[in-house]
């Protein structure tokens, strides 16, 4: 009697760590997938607008590759600090043709238009450009690691 | 007497199975030693890319772009994995010397991130640019292999 209840215990937390141990979850599909990453895009789109910086440094990864459409490369912590002093300031935020392509369980790569109203090192730029995302799901939650944008040629 | 051996084999395997089952889960991390490991693997399929590219090798940028590749060239153009191979296999896009620096690789779970300049001379309907360009190459693993999900290219500002 004392085996089986001893069988008993240890079958479901044997059942538990394994699930663990190979870090599965339930499988999402690539629709609640998709509908995730645009949700957390469109949260990333307001705290832009409104230079929301706690909002930004938990949605962007640690290492994010930032690039901007005249090639500069930004660290996270440059991004976030032009945010913070008004160097880089939203006017008016428009995205729009988004499309998003899932990748397994843990990749989407989003592509879009933005005609935003920009002002960047005293500058005003309303585009059109094209920019490109990338959406990692890594410690259980989805970062944005690379952003890439470039100016539509007139 | 067999039953009392077997019951206790049964907990060895449980027990066994158990003890083996953690450290699995705790080594695997994203900056294990696997990391420099993928980066390589990632940097090779690079430099078949580009070669490819520069032989207007379609067969090979076949393999080597995913079904949905999201392109996006220097003015802003977006293209798909027909389009850009169309305009390799007709010789509207044309790379006619290859030339890269400041490659930075960073990895992302199942992603990734190959940034860096581009001084490559390309030819695209009949103008040729010579850059300096900054590109964002994303790969992800697909069945098995490194495969290119997305290319973006702004031009760099003179300084």
């Amino acid at each position: 009697m004392r085996r089986w209840i001893l069988l008993g215990c240890c079958l479901p937390l044997l059942a538990t760590t394994q699930a663990w141990a190979q870090g599965s979850t339930s499988v999402a599909s690539a629709d609640q997938i998709k509908k995730e990453v645009l949700q957390l895009e469109q949260e990333q789109d307001q705290a832009i607008a409104d230079s929301d910086v706690k909002t930004l440094d938990r949605i962007w990864a640690d290492k994010l590759i930032y690039t901007t459409p005249t090639g500069e490369l930004l660290t996270k912590a440059q991004h976030l600090a032009d945010f913070r002093s008004g160097v880089r300031k939203f006017e008016t935020m428009q995205h729009d043709d988004i499309q998003a392509w899932v990748y397994g369980q843990n990749v989407v790569v989003l592509m879009g238009r933005s005609t935003s109203t920009l002002q960047y090192k005293g500058e005003i730029s309303k585009g059109p450009r094209r920019f490109t995302n990338v959406f990692v799901k890594m410690d259980g939650r989805w970062q944005m690691v690379s952003h890439h944008v470039t100016d539509v040629a007139k | 007497m067999g039953k009392r051996v077997m019951s206790k084999m049964a907990l060895i395997v449980l027990l066994a199975m158990l003890v083996t089952a953690v450290p699995t889960r705790l080594l695997a991390g994203p900056d294990d030693a696997g990391s420099e490991q993928v980066k390589q693997q990632v940097l090779e399929v690079e430099n078949h890319l580009n070669q490819a590219m520069l032989h207007a090798d379609v067969a090979t940028l076949d393999q080597i772009y995913t079904d949905n590749l999201a392109y996006m060239n220097a003015g802003g153009e977006v293209m798909s994995k027909a389009e850009v191979l169309a305009k390799f296999k007709s010789g509207e896009i044309k790379l006619m010397t290859l030339g890269r620096g400041d490659i930075r690789l960073t990895l992302f779970g199942d992603a990734v991130i190959l940034n860096g300049i581009s001084t490559a001379a390309l030819e695209y309907k009949g103008h040729v640019s010579y850059g300096p360009r900054r590109f964002t190459n994303v790969y992800v693993k697909v069945d098995g292999a490194w495969r290119l999900a997305s290319h973006n290219v702004s031009v760099m500002a003179k300084k």
